[in-house]
């Protein structure tokens, strides 16, 4: 028999964890949907507003989108990994998981599926579902209506974009796609890690890591460099792929510690 | 079955299989039940009952048939009549001898006592 | 300099041999264990201990073999969960050995995993009808018998419509009874299984234990409630001071020690309790007397004369 990973197995545990993850994991579901749908509702443009902001394709964007789209994000898939090992700190539960005849790994690879990978393209999925629903619906609305586009100073009509183009729009936003997953690890670290509170914990302790390593880096950026260099235009793209693979790295390592967490979890 | 607190369980059950065989509830040559099926209707240890049935194979009262069972041996009443007497006079005589002799109890006396008890009891 | 080099093959060669053997061990260990009555459980020098400066178990060496329902003995702390947890590896050792039918129970493997029953004290059951919870678990354990299991839950008396979560403590320990038997697990570890059951209930936990043991089974049950299991139990395992204070079979313990009544109390009598009609007493079997091993008054005379007994059973 192979101890270490089993496709059969695999499958197995994964119908067995959706038994307990995919209750909770559907109710969040909606209620996430039906959060998004009351932003959407409540930013509807009203036709007496005329300051749109333009993109070059003279499409009108709706500015809540972003700020809206990247902290219930945050929110939904943080509280989603905080919750998958949260039955690890309760002993009763706990030990029903660690019995349960799967390997390390699989138990592993489960809680990356379903914590990071479903609950991030579910979420994208509801996002653009809600997105294009509303788009017909506003676009409806304003069928034929006229504003001035900026750009070009001229009376454009207005038709607005959807959410996924304004996120491409910037090339460099494609490098922000790593946040999600490093944000994620970090919680379902901290569901193993911590027995109780583990979302209030672990929030705060990513909160005081990143003061430290903002502050450190600040200096040390600032003790290096001061008075010798000015940053440009393209090294901005530069840091900007630094940041990216360096996300990467530290969303493996704590992977990676998860990991061995979780094979040393004891009861 | 309610168990004594004085006797070892194992020797308990001996009992209650030979009551079962002088009671005719289980007939000579015929299958005991299983060391299991025993053992769950004592809700005792099946070892417990392995040991009852070496007692009672070695007393020739039940008899293995390797790969069947026990039966119940085809002299087994007379057999557990001298396993009864034979306990008789090792547990529960000496304490008798003991008070006949305290109480300075003559055989005479003990003789009509015992006629009148079994003529009492067994009409005989 | 020309030893060692002389040497190297045939240190190769053993290297190679042992590499082969760790896999040749994994493939047939199991046939071996389910042929074999053998040290089902084999603990060498066991240290452990929640905290460094208080240390629960030092130096616990002890085998345990298949066909046996041992039971395990111990004051309130004095490490029957920890041990049952050591042994179901969710808990480390600090230094020693524990070898589980030929596993280390601390890696947690899943051929281990389907080879063990583990009914903690406390424990949860998600919220799922029974239908539901067997299609999920069942299928991790080859062996799983579904006859068996519907045959338990009969027995039982367990509400097969009613959610998991919605039933009494008594009938979803009953539950986990049930399924883990059903597992046909070669270890069967049970932490006081007849806690919250009803009097009925427990007449039905004797009748399916003594059925559920076999000759490849080891069961290893912890209870303070003696009486509820006291004609079950096989062998005695006590815990005390960090260590096991005794470990022998109700058999060979009645072959040393007597438990009867007495009117008065004297010096051949190891430890006496007084009763209704003078004492309950231990003492040396001096004329092979066949009684019955009354566990209680034995677990209190080890506590409370430990050197007495010490010489005979060891």
């Amino acid at each position: 028999m192979n101890n270490t990973f089993n496709m059969n197995r695999f499958g197995l545990l994964l119908k067995r964890q959706w038994l307990e993850f995919g209750k909770i994991y559907l109710m969040s579901l909606i209620v996430l949907t039906i959060i998004v749908v009351g932003f959407y509702l409540f930013n509807i443009p009203r036709f007496n507003q005329s300051n749109f902001i333009w993109n070059d394709n003279g499409h009108a964007q709706l500015a809540f989108r972003m700020p809206v789209f990247l902290s219930i994000g945050i929110l939904f898939l943080t509280i989603e990994a905080s919750t998958y090992f949260s039955a690890l700190g309760q002993k009763p539960k706990a030990i029903m998981e660690l019995m349960t005849p799967a390997s390390v790994t699989e138990k592993f690879f489960c809680a990356i599926l379903f914590s990071v990978i479903l609950s991030l393209v579910s979420y994208l999925l509801i996002f653009y579902i809600v997105d294009s629903i509303f788009l017909n619906y506003i676009n409806e609305l304003w069928k034929n209506q006229k504003a001035l586009d900026y750009n070009t100073n001229k009376l454009t009509l207005v038709s607005f974009s959807s959410f996924y183009d304004d996120l491409t729009v910037d090339s460099r936003s494609k490098f922000l796609f790593v946040f999600p997953l490093f944000f994620s690890s970090v919680f379902l670290l901290g569901s193993v890690y911590f027995n109780r509170f583990h979302y209030i914990k672990t929030a705060l302790s990513l909160t005081a890591i990143f003061t430290l390593v903002i502050f450190l880096g600040f200096k040390t950026a600032k003790w290096l460099l001061e008075g010798k260099y000015n940053a440009g235009a393209n090294e901005r793209d530069f840091v900007f792929i630094i940041l990216f693979v360096a996300s990467i790295l530290v969303t493996l390592f704590i992977w990676i510690i998860t990991y061995v967490r979780l094979k040393e979890k004891e009861i | 079955m309610e168990f004594r607190d004085n006797k070892a369980i194992y020797l308990q059950i001996a009992e209650y299989v030979c009551e079962h065989i002088l009671l005719g509830k289980w007939k000579a040559e015929e299958k005991v039940p299983s060391v299991r099926e025993l053992a769950v209707e004592m809700e005792v240890n099946p070892n417990t009952v392995m040991r009852t049935y070496e007692l009672l194979q070695n007393k020739n009262i039940i008899n293995n048939k390797r790969g069947i069972g026990f039966f119940v041996d085809e002299a087994a009443a007379e057999h557990v009549k001298n396993y009864r007497k034979q306990q008789f006079i090792t547990d529960e005589l000496p304490t008798v001898f003991r008070n006949i002799y305290l109480l300075n109890i003559g055989f005479d006396e003990l003789e009509n006592q015992y006629k009148t008890f079994v003529k009492e009891n067994f009409n005989a | 300099m020309m030893g060692v080099k002389m040497l190297s093959p045939i240190r190769s060669a053993l290297n190679f041999f042992q590499n082969n053997l760790e896999i040749i061990k994994q493939h047939h260990i199991l046939v071996y264990y389910l042929t074999n009555t053998v040290d089902m459980i084999n603990i060498n020098n066991l240290n452990f201990g929640y905290s460094k400066h208080k240390p629960l178990f030092k130096n616990m060496s002890m085998r345990l073999s298949n066909g046996h329902i041992y039971g395990l003995l111990g004051k309130n702390g004095a490490g029957k969960s920890s041990l049952l947890k050591n042994l179901a590896g969710l808990v480390y050792a600090q230094s020693g050995t524990l070898d589980v039918m030929g596993f280390n129970p601390a890696k947690r493997q899943p051929a281990l995993l389907e080879q063990i029953c583990f009914i903690p004290e406390e424990f949860y059951l998600p919220s799922v009808k029974i239908d539901a919870y067997i299609k999920a678990n069942a299928p991790f354990y080859k062996n799983f018998d579904h006859n068996y299991f519907t045959d338990l839950i009969k027995e039982f008396d367990i509400p097969v419509e009613q959610k998991l979560i919605n039933m009494s403590y008594g009938q979803k320990k009953k539950f986990i009874i049930a399924f883990g038997l059903a597992t046909q697990a070669k270890l069967v570890i049970m932490d006081e299984p007849t806690n919250g059951l009803d009097i009925p209930s427990k007449a039905q936990f004797r009748k399916i234990m003594a059925s559920a043991m076999t000759d490849d089974r080891c069961i290893i049950i912890s209870t303070h409630q003696v009486r509820d299991l006291d004609n079950l139990i096989d062998t005695v395992i006590m815990l005390d001071e960090n260590d096991i204070a005794l470990k022998a079979s109700v058999e060979e313990i009645t072959t040393k020690l007597t438990f009867k009544k007495v009117k008065e109390v004297d010096d051949s009598i190891f430890y006496a309790e007084p009763s209704l009609s003078g004492y309950n007493a231990v003492m040396p079997n001096y004329h092979q007397e066949e009684s019955k091993l009354d566990m209680e008054l034995l677990f209190n005379a080890i506590l409370a004369e430990k050197t007495k007994f010490k010489p005979l059973f060891s």
